[in-house]
């Protein structure tokens, strides 16, 4: 008898169904008791209140969802290597000064000295 | 060009925890599993582009995610309960005897059956899902709906097929 409502199942369903047996069947009282039966079952399967926490769905909601690719982190690198530039730059100029003028870093040697005496070599201008 | 994985989550979210719930989840379950079966999808989506298959791919994610989680519990020796607290009073009865009689079904039979009225799948798209051809999806479909109807009408007075 089930197979013979098979057609009843596949009408639910949204299946194509042979019109003339759906029509054999629905001309009997218990192909009707069939449908009807059919469709509270599916009542109650479909009948489900059940949804997941709100709390669940929006953490997992912020977890899936990728973070909106701003400009934060591309700016932050770049500043991060004009920093690192600049410190670079500064660093090796330091060094090639100091490379050039060994000894830049104390005053020169005195090799001689000139004494000027007044009323000799130079005088007041008025 | 695919939905964005907000789509995709908000769009199906509740389909893929009602599926999980009535394969005989906890909720608590259920929703650890939802959330791997958004994980694994979320990760795929870039190698997925076909808007209109969407559902069934996402419920053969959950279906096989359902399967290793059934596996893993089993073999660390454990039941598998269903949680109906969070249901309003009546519909923790309807549910309580929905999951009996859903329990007396062949496991394929219950699947191939939630796919259709929980998920809305079509029987090509279940069949494709459960790797079955759409005859035997139809089979087991009325198949499950007559025990059904057995389990859960006859209790209430009603004369089985």
């Amino acid at each position: 008898m089930n197979d013979v409502f098979e057609v009843l199942s596949a009408l639910l369903d949204g299946e194509d169904v042979d019109i003339e047996r759906l029509m054999g069947v629905l001309a009997t009282a218990d192909g009707r008791d069939a449908l009807a039966d059919f469709l509270r079952t599916r009542q109650v399967v479909r009948a489900d209140d059940a949804d997941p926490h709100p709390e669940f769905v929006a953490r997992l909601r912020s977890s899936l969802v990728p973070r909106r690719p701003g400009l934060v982190r591309p700016a932050l690198a770049a500043a991060a290597v004009l920093v690192l530039a600049f410190l670079g730059g500064w660093w090796m100029g330091v060094h090639r000064d100091a490379a050039r003028a060994p000894g830049a870093a104390s005053p020169p040697a005195v090799t001689r000295t000139l004494t000027f005496e007044r009323n000799v070599d130079w005088h007041d201008v008025p | 060009m695919g939905r964005s994985p907000s789509e995709l989550f908000d769009r199906y979210h509740r389909t893929v925890f009602r599926y999980l719930c009535r394969l005989g989840s906890r909720r608590d379950v259920a929703e650890d599993l939802t959330q791997d079966v958004f994980v694994r999808a979320i990760q795929a989506l870039g190698s997925y582009r076909d808007e209109e298959r969407e559902l069934p791919w996402l419920m053969r994610i959950a279906r096989n995610r359902w399967i290793d989680h059934i596996r893993s519990a089993s073999t660390r020796g454990q039941s598998v309960e269903v949680d109906e607290t969070g249901s309003a009073p009546p519909q923790q009865l309807i549910n309580l005897g929905l999951r009996e009689a859903l329990g007396t079904l062949d496991a394929l039979d219950r699947d191939v059956f939630l796919l259709r009225e929980v998920a809305g799948l079509g029987y090509i798209e279940i069949a494709e899902v459960c790797s079955l051809t759409p005859d035997a999806v139809r089979s087991r479909i009325h198949r499950a709906r007559c025990a059904l109807r057995l389990q859960l009408l006859c209790p209430m007075g009603r004369s089985p097929v």
